[in-house]
């Protein structure tokens, strides 16, 4: 019976995975949810606490649809170091939803943005690397989920713990940094530190508190490719 | 708690009113035979392994039903559950690497690599023998961390015995047992009912969690003596489980109620021949079939119906020849066959048979040519159908410098065969975007078809790996010594290391064009554990003992290790930042205690005994909090726990005993990490003999 119930969440964390996405893309940060939104710089690194990208309720039990999800993305600019809107100048360079982010280039957009992940000490990259740029594709640019940190196998910057078809949390993986080149064809390094809201990843699944971005980045404003 | 301190009151206050004479305590056994350690009978204090006896008194004594509860209160032995029933860990090693058997024969029927311990009825077993450390040479496959052997005895004259037992959670244990001698023919039969409210508690669910669960176990033993020199024996089993099932999941308000049954079934029969050539040469046939089932069906108030079907049988031949070619040397040598099949929903097709056919040979020589020293190699080759074939020898030494002192060495290989899951798997969970688990036999059949379809968006690097799975191997090493600094004491201490090889796991191996994942198993990781075990019993007073073991243990996947060191593994500051990691933060292998220990004290006196029991288990790592893929001291622990049981007995009027107990004295509870320890109970129980 353990078993059942387990199956049944691992559906239900599972599905989140791959829920898909419409793109509506209005923004609608809800800064009126309990983690608050709030942008800071320090030591020339900018701090993005509880960026909020369509949080849920919960999951049906039985489909794992997220329940309460609007399906939009939301948008950020490390450029100017805020959320956006993403109207007709698009000057966004990372959408989220979900576990799910875009870059403003390939499919996703119309603009220069490219990116890469590499699992390196966000303190320790110290320039990036152009031709190592991907766009978004059939893949996405930044890999999300890495079944397996220990060995480095996609330097995805999340894995699931416990590994599924357990219920599992999303949780970062340290020392993963996501080099990105902006939608203007600038450069910055990324990391994401928490998925969860006010950056207190739980320790069992907790969907109410899930998609709260807390992440850190230095952006390089005169272009070159070194932090 | 108050009901806990009056029991223990109403227990030592009988303690003081219990009247004098004799004490059958044995703690010095080692002129007891064993017959796992060797394939051949040997007393205990000159086998070259480790090995430890339960016997039917201390089973009675901890008043256990199942397999679970007497093995739960064993040094080194920690007991998991982790949703596929009790899995037994030895040595540090997880359930997979533990072979269990009745009477020499193995047991089958596992869930993801665990065999239910609480499958198993323990009331007519007489005795059980547990080696530690490879015994790959004599068993085969799963004997990497050691034997648990389960044996029925005769008994020796004609006899009946029925026990009942009741206690919380309407938890109800009868049995009746008869020995029948009628000449030649010896016949033993046992029957074991098990009873009791389903005991769980899930903290997300509003589920009512008292269903029913019955336990059914017949066993008949029956030997014939053809003639002096030939024997037949006969050991026919049959055990049924049903878990009623009902239960509703909640998620914000949405209620999904599920009904249905679960239903196992394990049989088993096993006839054997012996016949003694000569003096020095005997020879044992045995014949062994058992059938193993489990069906799952559930229904449920939402759209999907659940259901799981899984049948495995075993067919096994065996001949055994025992030689005593002089005074000092001594040969075993056997040859068997094993046909083994499964049928599955879980594979491409419940219709469709998968089967694994081994054949094997071993030869083992003991030498006893120099005085107190005795050398046993052993070899055993098994080959198989489905995967590479596996070559299992080991060394040991027996050393008796005095009277009081006995060290043992061994070094052997072990080996797991990869499981019918590990090679057939064929599992889409489409409710879950379509994932599948591929076993490693099927995985480049399926995906070539789905290249075909063009379902495969990319094969990964993992996917070159895909071959014809390889035996998980291990090298053991145990070097034990026992010491009886007088008759009143002995200690024991076992120092042991296990290597482990090309430990199978799954990986993600291509990708559906919707990106959901394709998994399959490869040979990758490698770890180690590595500890010490330490006894001690003691004589306090003539009625009054002692039993203390202790286990400290280190593993680890040297793989992480050797990231660790080359800097490459990171964690996480409290603020969510990455930094690096340090190797003295690694803890090793998860689900694993570094320390356990286990006392047990016991006075017994005349036709009375109470004992109190004590299992400690200290942190253990269960979740992967920082996200590194290794465990850590940033990672999340169940916390250590002590349980505390007792059981006082009074044996009256000859055939009668009375038995009352309380587990879980101390009232621990941990739903996550110990869904299935209950919260404190109470028996009590009536036996004729």
């Amino acid at each position: 019976m353990r078993k059942q119930n387990r199956l049944l969440t691992a559906v239900i964390v599972t599905v989140s995975l791959f829920t898909a996405c419409k793109k509506d893309d209005t923004t609608t940060i809800d800064t009126t949810n309990n983690g608050t939104y709030k942008v800071y710089t320090q030591n020339s690194v900018t701090y993005v606490q509880n960026f909020v990208a369509d949080t849920i309720q919960g999951y049906d039990p039985m489909s794992g649809q997220p329940i309460g999800a609007t399906g939009k993305r939301v948008f950020f600019s490390l450029e100017r170091s805020e959320a956006v809107t993403d109207t007709a100048n698009k000057t966004w360079d990372l959408a989220f939803n979900g576990s799910k982010i875009w870059i403003n280039g390939g499919v996703s957009g119309n603009k220069m943005g490219g990116a890469y992940n590499v699992a390196t000490l966000f303190d320790n990259v110290t320039n990036a690397v152009d031709a190592s740029m991907k766009v978004d594709g059939a893949t996405r640019a930044i890999t999300g989920y890495d079944p397996s940190p220990n060995t480095a196998s996609n330097n995805g910057w999340y894995t699931l713990t416990p590994a599924p078809p357990l219920a599992s949390v999303i949780v970062t993986v340290p020392g993963r940094t996501i080099l990105v080149r902006t939608a203007s064809g600038k450069y910055a390094k990324l990391e994401i530190m928490s998925y969860y809201k006010g950056g207190n990843t739980p320790s069992a699944a907790d969907p109410k508190t899930e998609r709260f971005y807390n992440f850190r980045f230095v952006y390089q404003a005169n272009g070159s490719t070194t932090f | 708690m108050k009901k806990a301190y009056l029991y223990l009151l109403i227990l030592f206050c009988s303690v003081g009113t219990a009247n004098s004479q004799v004490d059958s305590t044995s703690f010095n056994n080692l002129n007891e035979v064993v017959v796992t350690a060797t394939r051949t009978e040997r007393k205990l204090g000159n086998v070259s392994v480790p090995v430890s006896i339960i016997s039917q008194k201390n089973i009675r004594q901890a008043a256990s039903l199942r397999l679970n509860d007497i093995l739960n209160e064993q040094t080194g032995i920690f007991i998991t559950d982790a949703g596929f029933g009790s899995a037994l860990q030895m040595q540090g090693l997880s359930a997979d690497y533990s072979l269990i058997m009745l009477n020499g024969e193995p047991l089958i029927g596992r869930n993801t690599g665990v065999l239910d311990l609480k499958r198993i009825a323990v009331g007519n077993i007489q005795k059980i023998e547990i080696v530690r450390g490879p015994s790959s040479s004599l068993y085969g496959s799963e004997a990497i961390a050691g034997v648990i052997n389960l044996i029925t005895k005769e008994e020796v004259k004609n006899k009946l015995t029925a026990s009942l037992r009741y206690g919380n959670f309407q938890t109800l244990d009868a049995s009746v047992g008869q020995f029948l001698k009628i000449n030649k023919l010896k016949i033993q039969i046992f029957s074991n009912l098990f009873h009791t409210q389903l005991y769980s508690v899930r903290p997300y669910s509003v589920e009512k969690n008292l269903e029913p669960l019955w336990k059914f176990n017949h066993q008949l033993y029956s030997s014939y003596r053809i003639s002096n020199n030939t024997k037949v024996t006969l050991l026919a089993r049959y055990s049924e489980e049903r878990f009623n099932s009902k239960f509703s999941t909640t998620n914000l308000g949405a209620v999904v109620y599920s009904d249905g049954v679960e239903k196992h079934i394990d049989y088993g029969i096993n006839p054997t021949i012996t016949h003694q050539f000569s003096a020095k040469i005997k020879s044992t046939l045995r014949i062994y079939h058992t059938n193993y089932q489990s069906n799952q069906e559930l229904t449920t108030s939402s759209s999907k119906d659940y259901y799981d079907y899984f049948r495995q049988r075993l067919y096994k031949a065996e001949s055994q020849t025992d030689i005593d070619i002089n005074k000092h040397i001594n040969l075993v040598a056997g040859i068997g066959y094993i046909y083994e099949n499964v049928k599955s929903s879980r594979y491409d097709s419940e219709s469709n048979l998968k089967e694994s056919k081994i054949g094997y040979a071993f030869l083992q020589s003991e030498i006893n040519v120099i005085k107190n020293v005795t050398t046993i190699a052993g070899v055993r080759f098994d080959n198989n159908s489905n995967y590479q074939s596996a070559f299992s020898p080991k060394l040991s030494f027996s050393v008796k410098p005095s009277s009081k002192i006995h060290i043992t060495a061994s070094v052997g290989y072990g080996f797991k065969a990869p499981d019918f899951r590990q090679l057939y798997l064929n599992f889409t969970n489409a409710a879950a975007g379509g994932y599948s688990v591929l076993g490693a036999l099927e995985a480049k059949k399926q995906i070539a078809v789905l290249q075909q379809q063009g379902q495969i968006d990319a094969v990964t690097s993992d996917y070159a790996k895909l071959a014809v799975l390889k035996p998980e191997t291990s090298l053991g090493i145990n070097l034990g010594i026992s010491y009886l600094p007088s008759n009143k004491t002995k200690l024991s201490i076992n120092l042991f290391r296990n290597n482990l090889d090309n430990l199978i796991d799954y990986s993600i191996v291509a990708y559906y064009k919707n990106k959901a994942q394709i998994y399959s198993y490869i040979n990758i990781n490698k770890a180690f554990t590595q500890g010490v075990e330490f006894n001690i019993a003691h004589k306090i007073t003539k009625y009054f003992t002692a039993d203390i073991g202790y286990q400290l243990l280190f593993t680890g996947n040297q793989d992480e290790i050797d990231k660790i060191k080359q800097g490459l593994v990171y964690t996480k500051d409290k603020n969510g930042v990455a930094r690096k990691m340090e190797l003295n933060e690694y803890f090793g292998l998860p689900n694993r205690s570094r320390h356990i220990a286990n006392v047990k004290l016991q006075y017994e006196k005349n036709n009375f005994y109470i004992n109190v029991r004590t299992v400690y288990h200290s942190r253990w790592a269960i979740n992967d909090k920082d996200g590194n893929g290794v465990y850590n001291t940033n990672d999340e622990f169940a916390s250590e726990y002590l349980q505390l049981n007792s059981t006082a007995g009074y044996h009256f009027k000859k055939n009668y005993s009375i038995q009352i107990g309380c587990n879980n004295i101390t009232n621990y509870k941990d739903f996550t990490n110990l869904p299935t320890l209950m919260e404190r109970n109470y028996f009590i129980s009536f036996n004729y003999n």
